[in-house]
């Protein structure tokens, strides 16, 4: 991943010493661990839909659990695994008092595969969104508002995103073709490819990358 | 398929590839852009928020020079109901959870409309403290069996602990 080391300790140090540093209260440490981690957290998070207010309690839980845990870390290896498989049940927990029907059967092992192989995949998602996110930083700022206004939550009308980003109606369409297309060429979705060759269109070894979990 | 995913069956690895061809696809993915941001942003608040909370209560345990003996989940009614409705926030049934150590001591608690009762285990007589995410605590003393009632609105993350005479032990972090 990383071409070589950086100028910071911190982001060199292995998770043994980050652990180290996270007890004795250096907060970066704690950080470092976090921002390694905290994609598996958000994955597993969107996976369940949660809302901002149930992630917050989700995510907490799983950090306050994971912090008491941590001195007890004989292998660093394990912490994906661990923190992943804290933040589903919490997930469900939280589902679940909310009344959700997730159709969840915990004797059912084809259930537990399905979910697994569909985290898997939602992991390399989160990467891919995040990817998503850089490349629309890279583009002009009326391409991207563009974008942006047209998947906003509740949907606004062609004629309201007209009257926001002057434009006519008339060329909303093609815009969004011309900003969607120069998405795909940007440094950030070039970069992704780059790191994951398997995610190519076309090529086969997409299912065989998204097996794991 | 008898089973459906929490986003009614949305198939993620497919559009792993399809946003380089399809259009419909890639805006997908910008919105999920938007949405992820934000999920992204409230997991590392969390995480901040819980670091400043443990270090608060752990600096206060050092202070005290207390250890504490860390309580296993052994139920949680929400876990038992599998997939079904079990209502514990609008009072039609409580939720009940039972934690353990290994040497078979615990405590049992029912959580129902913002009330939190329950026993320790094997009865005798403590103290119990309910702690909160942001390390706000209360503390109850039991009756001669170990009974205690809390009161109040308990949602997010809560740490259930116990003292008996020498013996403090914590159960782990819940979303109640």
């Amino acid at each position: 991943m990383d071409a070589g080391r950086s100028d910071d300790p911190i982001e060199d140090a292995d998770v043994t010493e980050l652990v180290t540093g996270a007890l004795a209260g250096d907060e970066r440490c704690w950080e470092e661990i976090v921002r390694r981690h905290a994609r598996l957290v958000t994955a597993r998070i969107r996976q369940f839909r949660l809302d901002a207010h149930q992630a917050e309690d989700v995510a907490q839980t799983v950090w306050l659990n994971l912090l008491e845990h941590l001195g007890e870390l004989r292998d660093p290896a394990a912490l994906p695994g661990w923190i992943s498989t804290a933040t589903r049940r919490e997930c469900l927990r939280v589902a679940r008092l909310d009344h959700r029907d997730l159709a969840v059967d915990p004797q059912s092992d084809g259930l537990e595969s399905a979910v697994e192989q569909d985290m898997g995949a939602r992991l390399l998602l989160v990467e891919l969104v995040q990817a998503v996110r850089d490349g629309l930083a890279e583009l002009p700022a009326r391409q991207r508002d563009l974008l942006v206004l047209l998947v906003a939550d509740p949907p606004l009308s062609y004629v309201e995103i007209s009257r926001r980003l002057d434009i006519p109606v008339g060329s909303i369409g093609p815009t969004r073709a011309r900003g969607l297309a120069r998405l795909r060429t940007t440094e950030a979705m070039a970069s992704y490819l780059r790191e994951r060759p398997g995610t190519h269109a076309g090529e086969k070894g997409v299912r065989d990358a998204v097996a794991f979990g | 398929m008898p089973w459906r995913s929490a986003d009614g069956g949305r198939d993620v690895s497919d559009e792993l590839t399809r946003w380089q061809v399809d259009d419909e696809v890639l805006a997908r993915l910008v919105a999920d852009a938007m949405a992820q941001a934000s999920t992204a942003e409230v997991v590392d608040r969390a995480a901040a928020r819980a670091f400043a909370t443990h270090r608060a209560l752990a600096t206060a345990r050092e202070e005290l020079d207390v250890d504490l003996a860390l309580l296993e989940l052994v139920s949680d009614s929400l876990e038992l109901a599998g997939g079904t409705v079990v209502r514990s926030r609008d009072g039609a049934e409580p939720r009940s959870l039972e934690f353990r150590a290994p040497d078979g001591t615990g405590l049992e608690v029912e959580l129902r409309d913002g009330v939190v009762e329950g026993q320790l285990l094997p009865p005798r007589a403590g103290r119990v403290t309910v702690v909160r995410g942001d390390g706000g605590t209360t503390e109850v003393q039991t009756d001669d069996v170990g009974y205690f009632r809390v009161d109040g609105d308990l949602r997010g993350p809560v740490q259930l602990r116990f003292a008996d005479g020498d013996a403090t032990s914590s159960t782990q972090w819940l979303t109640w």
